[in-house]
């Protein structure tokens, strides 16, 4: 026998030996038909070349000696006799094996050798022809019924050989968890005394609940090796398709019963006892403590599960109208101004109940305000697949081959905000179509699949949702971009910009490098625009983009718009409002190691730039800053880093409705919208991320 | 320590065949020949056992029947292997004591599946 | 496997040894039946143990059981395989203290 680990090969060594001694149990049986021994050879020799055959998928070998198999079976279980014809068939079988094994692709002569053969096995024995070969038995995968969950009760009676047989119950416990939730009764009141104890065998039994969607097949599928040697009764107790409006299920006495626990006339002389039912079966000797303890186990699982399905039948969806839903949403913004107000009022008028009360209303107000922003938010599947229809007429109007493809749209957003996105959404996907992404015949001269990819996607971070846009065409043109940006006097020629710089000047108002507009882009509308709409947002977008592989825009947007909490900063006379979810911290600025002219302070060991919001802003009103006492430093952070901004003091949290900027502060860099304060002045939203990204110049 | 499987088949190529599916699926494997083999290489450190039905010397049958009533890790898993046409015969390996079987032809996940139904281990 | 201890009649602990599973379960089970019937009160120490099943909770069961019925205290001391095994399959684990 050869070292050989393929087993095909070794399979046609194996069968030319099988084929030797099949062609000697022949002629021995032509001496003497009657050598039981040598039938019971023949016959095996074919089952081993079947069941090998098939294992290695030679089908039409496989299916060939089933045939010749079940011709010698018969003869072997004495249901015929060994006829020459048979022998003579027996040899052309051998030839016909041996030729199906040396070709991969059997050709017509040798299957119509093959089909003679057959043909005469049935005539000679006709019992052949009535067994085919079942191809083969691929399990078949029984789909999950899906959703509707039965809760089913298995009543398991391992045989009392269990544990020698290997069939530990352990295991199939372990299985039926899997499929579901389950709840576990196992009884012993069968274990017999140890002094009578045969230990080797198995004298548990098991109730098991098991709510699960898998469907009965999964369950039955657990017990396959034992369903015919165990006591397995499984049954249906409840479903959730079940619309039982009844949430009491069925009595002790009427489970028992039906578990087969007790008969109906013990149940009978139970009830006339009068006393608990349970207590009486037990006491009468009529059941175990463990079984009414299983059946009122059972009794509590399912009316907990009716109750739970009837809440949350009658807590179903409802549809409300948006309007009314934006209505509440204002309704609750209003509510948290007003709140600050009365809680400034109470503060001053040093009322304890009134405090107290005030800071009672503050909490159910902030649990209403976070309802009604769940209320609010819809998922960004809603904005992206819009955009289907969109790219494909843009890609066909410019004879471009696009392919759209959406990621994250689970991700919620405010509707408010979802609805402010589209316009500029539209405008990046437009200007990608039509700048960044090239036509198929450009595409395949540059190395690229002819089709080009548009990506949309979505992701939460931190209080922001990520939105990406990228493409995977030319990317921006930087050389173009500086040329358009020196004629137009938005740099100058010795300005040293890095390419990511460069990049950002396509936000720069009125930029647009396309010389011809194009139907699709259309001239005046840059991006620009798009940038000072989703700052609108409170929001940020900036470019990546790498020559010959494409752009991606980031924007990050709030996850809702209309209520903003943060921290209230005095700069000057005007106050500022810090978003909470960008403050890290606010430090004595004394106390921060400043690093001279710098503007850089030590923060936790870490080189950290700040400003002063004063400069920023030019406020120069006020006491002059170098002499100021207890200026602070307010830390946050910004998309990935740090910034200090100092500030002349710092009030308190805040929250309120933010209002868009008015023309007067349309110009203000660094302010992304106002909030009005309890006493109805205005406080200044600051955009940390613009202020940062300023100061990186 | 890998768990080990012992594979008691006449045929050399069914015997290659699963051995080479085992050791993919991180088992040892030790090789018989026919059932009087497979009780001589039965050893308490044997996981689970898969034995053929149909072997000279000694069937599949009486192999179960011998392991159980021996005194060599007598309770281990065995899984026995069929043809389709022998349907039969899983009723009579169940009774002599067999933990499970396994139809002929089967599937590289199909035999792992039905070893790791029964020889997870079941103590605590 | 066991080592009787202090061997009055009156009480007795005893130490069990090893896998408390079905190839050992004839042993464990006289074992444990001899020092049963042979005292008033039992203390089965399983710290050293180190495997348990099916059958061998089922010993346990019927030894407590079988305790009961002679009116002879039992109970099992650093048993934790013995209780997981019994939370596990459900079943009651009588001879263990709460």
């Amino acid at each position: 026998m050869s070292a050989s680990v393929d087993p095909l090969e070794t399979f046609r060594e194996e069968v030319a030996e099988l084929l030797v001694s099949l062609e000697h149990a022949l002629m021995q049986l032509e001496e003497d038909p009657a050598d039981l021994g040598m039938i019971d050879d023949a016959f095996r020799s074919m089952h081993t070349i079947k069941g090998s055959g098939n294992m290695l998928g030679l089908t039409a070998l496989g299916e060939f000696t089933h045939m010749v198999e079940t011709a010698f079976a018969i003869v072997r279980d004495g249901k015929a006799v060994v006829t020459p014809h048979l022998i003579e068939l027996g040899l052309a079988a051998r030839d016909q094996i041996e030729a199906l094994l040396g070709t991969h692709e059997p050709d017509a002569d040798i299957l119509a050798e093959g089909e003679r053969i057959v043909q005469e096995l049935i005539r000679e024995y006709p019992e052949v022809g009535g067994a085919p070969q079942r191809a083969s038995i691929r399990e078949t995968e029984v789909p999950d019924t899906g959703g509707t969950e039965t809760t089913w009760r298995i009543q398991l009676t391992p045989s009392s050989d269990a544990f020698v047989t290997g069939n530990n119950p352990i295991l199939l416990i372990r299985e039926l968890m899997e499929l579901g939730e389950m709840l576990i009764v196992g009884f012993t009141d069968k274990v017999p005394l140890l002094s009578e104890l045969d230990p080797e065998q198995c004298f548990l039994s098991w109730d098991i609940l098991l709510t699960t969607s898998k469907g009965e097949n999964a369950v039955r599928d657990v017990f396959i090796f034992v369903d015919d040697i165990w006591d397995i009764r499984i049954t249906a107790i409840d479903e959730s398709s079940l619309d039982s409006t009844d949430l009491d299920y069925k009595r002790l006495g009427e489970i028992l019963v039906e578990r087969g626990d007790i008969g109906a006339d013990e149940l009978e002389a139970a009830v006339n006892a009068r006393s608990y039912i349970g207590d009486a079966l037990v006491q009468q000797g009529f059941v175990s403590p463990e079984r009414v303890e299983a059946a009122l186990k059972e009794q509590d699982l399912i009316r907990k599960r009716r109750e739970t399905r009837q809440s949350l039948d009658t807590t179903s969806t409802i549809k409300v109208r948006t309007e009314k839903l934006d209505t509440l949403v204002n309704l609750v913004g209003e509510f948290v101004s007003e709140h600050a107000t009365l809680q400034r009022l109470a503060a001053a008028a040093g009322d304890p109940e009134i405090l107290s009360t005030a800071e009672r209303l503050e909490a159910l107000i902030r649990d209403t305000r976070d309802l009604a922003m769940q209320l609010h938010m819809v998922p960004v599947e809603v904005l992206f697949s819009g955009f289907r229809r969109l790219v494909r007429d843009l890609a066909k109007d410019l004879n471009k081959d696009v392919k759209l493809v959406l990621e994250g749209v689970d991700t919620e957003l405010d509707k408010n905000v979802v609805e402010r996105l589209k316009d500029p959404l539209l405008h990046i996907i437009r200007n990608s179509l039509d700048h960044g992404l090239e036509t198929p015949q450009e595409r395949q001269k540059a190395g690229k699949h002819p089709q080009g990819t548009l990506t949309m996607k979505a992701f939460y971070s931190g209080a922001h949702v990520a939105i990406q846009v990228s493409d995977d065409g030319r990317g921006i043109n930087t050389d173009a971009v500086r040329e358009k940006a020196l004629v137009q006097g938005l740099i100058a020629d010795d300005d040293r910009l890095s390419e990511s710089e460069l990049n950002e000047l396509i936000f720069a108002p009125g930029f647009s490098t396309t010389e011809t507009a194009t139907n699709v882009s259309g001239r005046g509308v840059g991006m620009d625009v798009v940038k000072r709409n989703i700052e609108g947002l409170g929001g940020s977008i900036r470019v990546e983009s790498a020559s010959g592989e494409g752009s991606t825009m980031n924007l990050r947007i709030p996850l809702t718009l209309a209520i903003v909490e943060g921290l209230l900063v005095d700069v000057g006379d005007q106050s500022y409002l810090a978003t909470m979810s960008s403050v890290i911290e606010c430090i004595e600025l004394d106390d921060a190691a400043r690093y001279g002219d710098q503007k850089l302070v030590n923060y936790r060991g870490q080189l950290v730039p700040f400003v002063d919001l004063r400069e920023y802003f030019q406020l120069d009103s006020g006491p002059d800053h170098e002499h100021a006492e207890h200026r602070q430093l307010l830390m946050v952070s910004s998309e990935d880093r740090m910034l200090g901004l100092v500030v002349d003091g710092v009030r308190d949290t805040f929250q309120s409705v933010v209002k868009t900027l008015g023309k007067m502060y349309e110009g203000v860099e660094g302010v992304s919208g106002a909030v009005v304060l309890g006493d109805g002045r205005l406080a200044l939203m600051l955009d940390v991320d613009r202020i940062s990204r300023l100061t990186d110049k | 320590m890998a768990d080990k499987v012992l594979i008691v088949d006449d045929s050399v190529s069914m015997r290659q065949m699963e051995t080479l599916i085992l050791k993919a699926g991180g088992y040892e494997v030790v090789e018989a020949a026919n059932g009087k083999e497979g009780v001589a290489r039965l050893t308490d450190d044997i996981t689970v056992v898969i034995t053929d039905y149909n072997m000279p010397e000694m069937n599949g049958i009486e192999f179960i029947e011998a392991v159980r009533g021996g005194t060599v890790n007598r309770s281990v898993p065995i899984l026995m292997v069929t043809t389709e046409s022998e349907a039969e015969k899983k009723q009579e390996g169940k009774r002599a004591g067999a933990t499970g079987w396994l139809t002929k032809p089967f599937e590289q996940d199909q035999l792992l599946r039905a070893i790791r139904k029964v020889a997870a281990p079941a103590d605590f | 496997m066991s080592m009787p201890k202090r061997d009055t009649s009156e009480s007795k602990t005893i130490h069990l040894k090893g896998a408390l599973t079905f190839p050992n379960i004839m042993d464990f089970r006289d074992q444990i039946l001899q020092s049963v019937t042979s005292c008033r009160d039992l203390t089965v120490d399983l710290s050293g143990i180190d495997a348990i099943d099916l059958a061998g909770a089922q010993v346990l069961i019927a030894a407590a059981r079988f305790a009961d019925a002679q009116g002879t205290t039992f109970r099992c001391i650093h048993a934790d395989r013995y209780r997981r095994i019994c939370d596990f399959a459900g079943i009651r684990s009588p001879g263990l203290v709460p």
